[in-house]
């Protein structure tokens, strides 16, 4: 029952400031400021001074599910031309104020957000400011920084899919799991939508999407308010608002209609694999916080459920995972697992299946929820160890969750899950609905024996 | 309906927007810096145990947490002959059961307390750690300190994390860059103590006993071989009693260290490529020995290794990817150990352009011998080198890290006052003069991708070049080639 006065104590400590017989229980509020300016661009800050560097994100409302029609991978693509350069920015000013000064820098794409972040010493607030609302306000690129980047790009899809045993796998979940949905699409594109993508696309979308009312600043660390007001003002309030509307996707993924089984061959895995999801709600569901201990409690740490029988005690699985992979649009519930050596796919199948029917019909126990809880708050406190970690944390609160105050109020939202809530939420989505099954099948003539059997040279 | 087309229709927008001739706030290049702030850390503060086991604490209030890292001075340079994984699976078995717990009873333990454990054995030392609240320390400590001086190595045990182990070499081996780090292992190495996979090999593992790894455990599990190291919210005092109440009670054993016995001497480069028709994508790999942890040139080392192949605007990264777009991510590193580690310069490329990213990674290296390191090159990669090692100081987790990596090699820690000065001391000429000295020798290409797409080229550039097919690979073996 620790948990169970746990959070209630943050309360109380927030209410009597200081109320505390076990310091280690507390987290404190994080206390952040917010302002909009004139052109709409959203800024979020935490000022911390125990460390002399500043975490500065700019989270872009537009994702890989944003990516224009028979141009997968292409939001992603942008997002590496984002760092190319303007009539004030060259292609190495990103570096030689972060990277080159003792900071770094980078960015990701996610299917509904694009993030640029950076960590710098403080005394580098003013200038990456400054670069930051350059390139939102333009790029101008070049056909050969263009297709210099597209080539990079094009080894990244090499080495995270083409390289990897297990990379066309990863693909093919979201490929065969949703239906019309843009989430179909893979954020990393292919070689060949690729190759078709325009130099002329690429200003496009920055005009498009790369503008203030579709942006939110976060900054968080060691800086002064009156600082950062005066320079988000200067620089980010010079961004012009376009007047055009920003498109959204506006499909609406069905619900299925029939289980589907799907079968892929690969001459690189070595072992069999196989996914079944469902689909979810969206990130933004009352229902995302059991969801979220569902995850936790099927597939978090080694003690999970999933781990524990299929992996440890009857070792049909190399791998098994639980994923509540929760967007903004809807989500996906997705199982997967690797199949052991030695295993057959149908036995390692009929074991995930007992487990999923197990916990629709008993639900999880009370310990169960108490340690999923307990390992959310270690979690939580160690995100905050860094400027980066609450910067990260701030920015999902405010996109994606669409609540800032996310980040002081989610522990409380997990805390009041039951355990029955867990079994009716796992049943609410999974319990008679559609699935879609699929496979990975090594290609049986390539497999090459490598297992114990060979004889010591 | 998905609307994405109608956006392709409004370039014109583009225009309106790009035609800013003002910078942004009216600057056209970037505002200037304030004065800089110095980066604090806590100064970690030791003690000993009667039984000789040093104990380290960092002292680090803000947020109630706690890392915690034991360590042991010997790794995998100690597995015997031919049982290639063998302080791999003892550290790995740790945590799979105690005289009282099972392994599933410990994980559970820990993770109800909202914890983790670890426990694992690589080259030059085992750990094994909890990171938890630090309301949950007693605990977590009566675990740690279970599975270090308890451990049962059941045989079920063991023969449940061969079978993990095997499955997961399976996989990694059919990664080309995965693959290419066994290969580069021997490459350098050749058949000296750190030649062999330290996660143990398709043929090793299955050939381990259990008697081998309680012998391992027995000779280098001792207090007097150990450190135990905290960091977070602790004092030292409670962090003595800690170590005190919890592994007080460990007995040092009379067998004698391992020392570490390379034979680098002769080493001589090799050039290989490991055929594997399925690569999606060729690992590309120069290598070498180069220095060990102790060497006086270790900071030159760590800028010279910066200029070359650190960091988005290294050398190698802007040449290979920025400027030609051949790849993801080029980089080189010095891996530091007891004794000489390896240097190494590695890219991924499409199969089709192997050879060119080998020249180009020859190219590189060769530079950094001849043309000097311009002021703010050096200024960059200092500055690259000491922001990262003060970033990695600000989780617990890091800082222990960092702690670790200095009582692995019983340096003092003072050490960690003296890196930013020493690493902002290094000049430009200490760079070439590193790079002549360690680095411009030849060195080994090792290629892992699929020859057809490369070979022919690359056997007119590197005409000694050596073919291993995948399936006659043997990892085992300092030649790398199956005995038929």
């Amino acid at each position: 029952m620790y948990a169970g006065w746990l959070v209630s104590l943050v309360l109380l400590t927030l209410a009597t400031a200081g109320f505390t017989r076990e310091p280690a229980a507390e987290i404190k509020k994080l206390s952040f400021a917010h302002t909009t300016l004139e052109n709409g661009l959203e800024i979020y800050s935490i000022e911390d001074h125990s460390s002399p560097t500043v975490a500065v994100q700019v989270w872009y409302h537009v994702g890989s599910k944003d990516d224009p029609d028979h141009r997968s991978g292409f939001a992603h693509l942008f997002e590496h031309m984002m760092f190319k350069g303007n009539e004030h920015l060259s292609p190495d000013t990103f570096d030689e104020l972060t990277e080159n000064v003792g900071g770094e820098n980078n960015a990701f794409t996610a299917p509904d957000v694009t993030v640029y972040h950076e960590v710098v010493p403080s005394n580098y607030l003013e200038p990456i400011l400054w670069a930051e609302a350059e390139r939102m306000s333009a790029l101008a690129l070049n056909d050969t920084n263009f297709k210099s980047e597209r080539d990079v790009v094009k080894e990244e899809y090499r080495q995270r899919i083409a390289a990897n045993p297990y990379g066309e796998f990863s693909l093919a979940v979201e490929q065969k799991s949703f239906a019309v949905h843009p989430y179909k699409r893979p954020g990393i594109g292919n070689i060949a939508e690729l190759d078709a993508s325009q130099l002329p696309e690429v200003k496009a979308f920055h005009s498009i999407f790369y503008r203030p009312d579709n942006a939110t600043l976060i900054v968080v660390g060691d800086f002064t308010p009156s600082d950062l007001e005066r320079w988000a003002n200067k620089y980010f309030g010079a961004v012009a608002r376009p007047t055009t509307k920003i498109p959204r996707v506006s499909v609406t993924e069905p619900p299925r209609t029939e289980d589907k089984h799907e079968v892929l061959s690969t001459t690189k895995a070595p072992l069999p694999a196989f996914a079944v999801t469902y689909l979810a709600p969206s990130v933004r569901s009352s229902d995302e916080p059991a969801l979220e201990l569902a995850d936790e409690i099927l597939s978090g740490g080694q003690s999970s459920r999933l781990y524990q029988s299929l992996v440890y005690e009857q070792q049909v699985a190399q791998r098994a995972s639980f994923d509540a992979d929760l967007r903004e649009d809807l989500g996906l519930l997705t199982f997967r697992v690797i199949v052991a050596g030695g295993k057959s796919l149908a036995e390692a199948e009929k074991a995930l299946d007992m487990q999923i029917d197990k916990v629709l019909h008993d639900g999880v126990s009370q310990a169960e929820l108490e340690k999923a809880k307990n390992r959310f708050l270690t979690g939580k406190l160690m995100e905050r160890e860094t400027n980066n970690g609450k910067a990260t944390a701030l920015g999902e609160a405010a996109v994606i969750y669409r609540d800032p105050n996310h980040i002081n109020t989610d522990l409380a939202k997990l805390e009041a899950v039951t355990a029955n809530q867990v079994k009716a939420v796992l049943n609410k989505f999974v319990n008679g609905k559609n699935r879609v099954l699929i496979e990975y099948l090594p290609d049986a003539k390539k497999e090459t024996p490598k297992s114990g059997e060979t004889e010591k040279p | 309906m998905n609307d994405a087309k109608a956006y392709l229709l409004l370039p014109l927008l583009w225009l309106s927007l790009a035609q800013h001739s003002f910078g942004i706030g009216g600057v056209d290049t970037a505002p200037p810096p304030a004065a800089p702030r110095g980066f604090n850390f806590t100064h970690p503060k030791e003690a000993k145990l009667d039984n000789g086991l040093r104990v380290i604490v960092a002292e680090r209030l803000n947020l109630p947490l706690l890392a915690v890292e034991l360590i042991i001075r010997t790794g995998s340079e100690a597995d015997p002959n031919n049982l290639a994984g063998t302080a791999n699976l003892t550290g790995s078995l740790l945590t799979k059961g105690t005289e009282k717990m099972s392994a599933p009873e410990i994980v559970n333990a820990v993770e109800s307390l909202g914890g983790t454990i670890f426990s694992s054995g690589g080259s030059d030392n085992s750990n094994a750690g909890v990171l938890v609240m630090s309301s949950k320390a007693e605990p977590a400590l009566t675990i740690l300190a279970d599975v270090v001086l308890h451990p049962a190595f059941k045989q079920e045990e063991l023969e449940r994390l061969r079978r993990q182990l095997l499955d997961g070499l399976r996989v990694a081996l059919q990664q080309p860059s995965s693959l290419a780090s066994y290969v580069v292992g021997r490459a350098v190495y050749g058949d000296g103590e750190y030649g062999h996979a330290a996660g143990g090999t398709p043929e090793s593992l299955p050939a381990i006993q259990r008697a081998d790894i309680v012998k391992f455990y027995q000779s280098y599990y001792r207090p007097d071989n150990a450190a135990l190291i905290f960091s977070g919210n602790i004092t030292l005092e409670q962090g003595k009693g800690y170590a005190q109440q919890f592994f007080g009670e460990w007995k040092t054993s009379e067998v004698s260290s391992h020392s570490v016995n390379p034979s680098l001497a002769n080493w001589k480069p090799t050039d290989l490529v490991v055929d594997m028709p399925e690569a999606g994508q060729a690992s590309v790999n120069l290598t070498k020995p180069a220095i060990k942890r102790n060497s006086a040139d270790y900071y030159s080392g760590l800028v010279a290794n910066a200029v070359l192949g650190n960091g988005f605007s290294s050398r190698l990264n802007r040449e290979i990817r920025i400027k030609r777009g051949l790849s993801y991510g080029a980089r080189s590193s010095l891996d530091m150990r007891r004794d000489s580690g390896a240097f190494t310069a590695s890219a991924q490329t499409k199969n089709e352009s192997a050879v060119d990213v080998a020249l180009l990674l020859q190219t590189e290296l060769k530079r950094l011998g001849t043309d000097p390191v311009e002021g703010d090159e050096l200024k960059s990669r200092e500055a690259l080198l000491t922001g990262s090692y003060s970033r990695s100081m600000e989780t617990n987790q890091g800082f222990a890290g960092q702690i670790a990596g200095l009582a692995v090699f019983n340096l003092p820690l003072d050490t960690l006052d003296k890196f930013i000065p020493s690493i902002n001391a290094v000049t430009a000429k200490d760079v070439t003069v590193f790079a002549s000295k360690y680095l411009m020798s030849p060195t080994s290409l090792v290629v892992v991708g699929k020859a057809a797409a490369f070979l022919e080229p690359l056997k007119k550039n590197f005409p000694g070049t050596r073919v291993i097919p995948q399936a006659e690979l043997d990892l085992n073996r300092a030649d790398l080639v199956k005995q038929k």
